[in-house]
């Protein structure tokens, strides 16, 4: 194999890559596909209101700050 | 206030690769642009390595954000980073999801002042 190909595969069973993965899914529909912000100065991101803090709020809490 | 190497952990192939994944998802193309990948990557390799403050880090994945790296999912990309990172810091869950939704909102560019504010106090608070 490749090492460029190594790389790429070994996010895999990489624990932050795949936190960060699991946030990118948790809000994909909320972006455009398209580079927006690049193309016109204004980003772009659909709202979900106070839904997103609401729920958290709901959730039991953890202890710290 | 504050510092840390925040991007220590996210070395640009890793960066390429949650790209790739969130294109794979929706079957969008997953490929560099041609006027922006190249300094997006310098940008980011010669600014992961220095300590910064949690804004200086979000305000980064913004401006990466714009340089539109990639010719799909950039915000997702960026933003995702920026979420995961403050996910990994002892938060109770509500201030989690605060913080979160601010530096989503600011890396996606749609930050109003008000939330910017709320931000900037929330990384002051931080210590």
């Amino acid at each position: 194999m490749s090492e460029k190909a190594e790389t790429k595969n070994s996010f895999e069973n990489n624990p932050l890559a795949l936190a960060i993965l699991r946030e990118g899914r948790s809000i994909q529909d909320r972006f455009a596909a398209e580079p927006i912000y690049a193309k016109t100065g204004k980003g772009f991101l659909k709202s979900v209101g106070v839904e997103e803090i609401a729920e958290a709020k709901k959730a039991p809490k953890k202890t710290g700050k | 206030m504050n510092t840390r190497e925040w991007l220590a952990e996210v070395p640009w192939d890793l960066v390429v690769w949650q790209n790739l994944q969130l294109c794979n998802d929706k079957h969008a193309h997953h490929g560099p642009t041609s006027d922006g990948h190249a300094d997006c990557k310098q940008l980011w390799e010669t600014s992961r390595v220095n300590a910064m403050t949690l804004g200086e880090m979000v305000d980064l994945c913004r401006k990466c954000h714009r340089l539109a790296p990639f010719t799909n999912y950039n915000g997702n990309t960026f933003a995702a980073i920026a979420r995961a990172l403050i996910d990994g810091l002892q938060l109770s869950t509500a201030n989690s999801a605060i913080a979160r939704s601010l530096a989503g909102h600011i890396v996606a560019g749609v930050a109003s002042d008000e939330e910017i504010k709320a931000f900037e106090k929330f990384c002051a608070s931080l210590g």
